[in-house]
């Protein structure tokens, strides 16, 4: 099979879009490097906290016409958006493998969800109604109306770039708010192209800007008197921090944190189903994935010792030879089952990982420090699935995120203990059981303490109509992104009552 | 690929050029023979239809959450080839359609089988053009007995 083109012909020099201009940052410029083939695609500024006051400014100047548009004339330019999005599809799609690395296939499922989300905020006039009653008193009536607040700030993570801004910016501004988006420094030509895109669908300067940078614009977001709430995705200790300052500001905040996700496997489960959801959850996306599985749980319930063993061995040699089959190299070689990590130290981090792994115990089963890359490119940011047995929850690998293709495999007498192998762990992201008992995913479903249940599902990613939900330590705030929970996290809801003599 | 797996975007690409090359083929017969021009035509736009139809139905249905890279294996690729010797008359011409509507039909369905966990749009749009390039081939035999 042949390269599919890229997008990306010669290195961009990214601008930020303010008030519906795109503008040269006076900040550092960074470069950004394909992961598979090492070459320069782009630069990026690290915006100055004055940079992003303009564009506060600029969206607080675009806010009170934008919040009077009528909401089906708001929802109008989500439908040319969207339609704009289906027209740039591919090229989209491909952005996101340069930038990022990950495969063509797992590039054009982050644009489909990224589209859905724009679907389902289409319907802002029928999802921002409010509700009412009668009589509430003699003469008296009462009703709730949703009100947009003002100025939002997202920022967003490397490893979903065109994603999970959308995740929140079309809720936002379909209920009359006007968004900063501030994307990864790692990867953030995708929200640059997005908002060429939402030039083009006719959104009025200033509802939408893009201020790319790092450490010292979030700072700016977070301090800023202006900005009402804060939508965040990122590791746990950044959320922690991001929840706190928001509270300090006043802001609302939507925090989506680490994680470290367990796949418990039934006896009764299917195997080869299981096998193949296992293999795209813990591999997919090089493993940098909040609802990837990192642990994977063997569960003997109902089994002799010698019959959990049997079971035990089938399910691990079955995964095992699987994963070592998978094609490794650049993502838009449409043959190729997994990319590269997104840079050389996230390499090196979880080649740390993985030694520690070794020196704490755990049988290494497969190995993917040296992997066998298709294609001729640097092995900078390459890695090959890896797999550890005999690893136990206290482990470092089994306790803390590595975010990369790393599943440690572990064993529980029963469901029970399984379960409380899951709640030992400070995170409460994503869970996933496979069976066919009905009664054993029901518990599973009733007891487990996380925001996201799959059961014989691999990847528990919410549909946009639905919230992305998340518990302990990989979610800090109340409402979730995505559906009904972002409108009412980007509204007020006034309250009036009314009488009249 | 390993064991001859294939990755949705790979099964995809493997459908748009077998449809594309199916069109140029009865392209290449229409120009060629006038006894069945008008069929040939119809069958070149059926497939450039039967691509869009494809690629659209797997935009629309590509998740991250799905299984992408394991999608399919042991296919037979042969179906993608096919050619029209110079010399050729219009029998063999059509012996050779009725050999490619056969593998491109077999191929589809086997698609449709294995994709199963891509949700139904897939599977079901693989069905729906296997169906339709199967029944060329009543088309192309009655065409036979006629040449």
């Amino acid at each position: 099979m042949a390269l599919l083109e890229e997008p990306i012909k010669k290195p961009l020099d990214l601008k930020n879009y303010i008030g519906g201009e795109f503008v040269r940052s006076r900040g550092e410029m960074q470069d950004i490097v394909n992961p598979a083939t090492g070459k320069v695609i782009a630069r990026v500024p690290m915006s100055t906290r004055e940079e992003v006051e303009q564009a506060v400014e600029a969206a607080k100047e675009a806010y009170p016409e934008w919040r009077s548009t009528p909401p089906l004339a708001r929802a109008r330019c989500l439908f040319r958006l969207k339609e704009l999005l289906e027209e740039h599809f591919e090229e989209l799609s491909r952005i996101q493998t340069m930038e990022h690395g990950k495969t063509i296939d797992e590039s054009r499922g982050e644009t489909r969800r990224g589209i859905e989300n724009v679907e389902v905020a289409t319907g802002i006039p029928t999802l921002m109604m409010g509700y009412n009653l009668e009589d509430i008193a003699a003469g008296i009536d009462e009703y709730v109306i949703r009100q947009p607040l003002g100025v939002f700030g997202i920022i967003s993570p490397f490893n979903f770039p065109l994603m999970i801004p959308l995740w929140f910016a079309p809720y936002a501004v379909a209920t009359g708010n006007c968004v900063i988006i501030k994307p990864s420094p790692e990867t953030p030509i995708s929200q640059t192209k997005l908002a060429e895109l939402t030039e083009e669908a006719g959104f009025p300067p200033g509802v939408w800007n893009v201020v790319h940078g790092g450490v010292e614009a979030a700072g700016a977001m977070l301090d800023h008197p202006d900005i009402k709430g804060i939508c965040f995705v990122g590791s746990t200790p950044v959320a922690k921090v991001i929840y706190r300052r928001c509270g300090e500001t006043g802001k609302r905040v939507i925090a989506q944190a680490g994680a470290k996700n367990f796949a418990l496997i039934m006896p009764d489960a299917d195997l080869d189903n299981t096998v193949a959801a296992c293999l795209t959850s813990c591999f997919g996306n090089a493993g940098q994935r909040c609802l990837a599985i990192a642990n994977v749980v063997v569960v003997g319930e109902g089994l002799s010792g010698a019959e959990f063993d049997a079971f035990y061995r089938r399910f691990t040699d079955a995964f095992a030879a699987a994963a070592s089959r998978i094609r490794i190299g650049y993502g838009l070689d449409d043959t190729i089952q997994m990319g590269p990590v997104r840079d050389a130290h996230k390499k090196e981090k979880i080649v740390g990982y993985i030694e520690k792994g070794i020196a704490e115990g755990a049988k290494l089963r497969l190995d993917g420090r040296k992997p066998v890359i298709v294609g001729d490119y640097p092995d900078t940011c390459f890695l090959g699935p890896t797999i550890f047995e005999d690893v136990t929850p206290d482990m470092t690998i089994g306790r803390e995120e590595i975010f990369g293709p790393v599943a440690t495999v572990m064993k529980a007498g029963g469901l029970k203990e399984a379960i409380g192998m899951i709640h030992s762990n400070p995170y409460g992201n994503a869970a996933s059981i496979f069976t066919r008992n009905g009664k054993w995913a029901r518990e599973f479903q009733y007891w487990t303490e996380c925001g996201n249940i799959g059961i014989n599902v691999g990847i528990v990613a919410p549909m946009a109509f639905f919230p992305f939900s998340g518990m302990k330590e990989s979610f800090f705030g109340t409402l979730h992104g995505q559906g009904m929970e972002a409108i009412r996290f980007f509204t007020e809801s006034r309250v009036v009552i009314q009488r009249w003599f | 690929m390993a064991e001859g797996e294939l990755t949705a975007s790979a099964i995809m690409c493997l459908a748009e050029e077998v449809e594309e090359n199916s069109a140029a083929f009865y392209e290449k017969l229409a120009s060629r023979f006038a006894k069945g021009r008008e069929e040939f035509l119809g069958f070149a736009e059926e497939s450039r239809k039967n691509k869009t139809f494809l690629v659209r139905t797997y935009q629309e249905t590509v998740s991250d959450a799905l299984e992408t890279a394991f999608s399919c294996k042991g296919l037979d690729l042969a179906a993608v080839e096919v050619s029209l010797p110079e010399n050729a008359g219009l029998q063999e011409a059509l012996e050779i359609a009725v050999s490619l509507e056969r593998r491109v039909s077999d191929l589809y369905f086997q698609i449709a089988e294995q994709t199963q966990s891509l949700l139904a749009t897939i599977p079901r749009a693989f069905s729906r053009v296997a169906k339709k390039r199967a029944a060329r081939i009543e088309v192309l035999q009655s065409m036979m007995g006629d040449a």
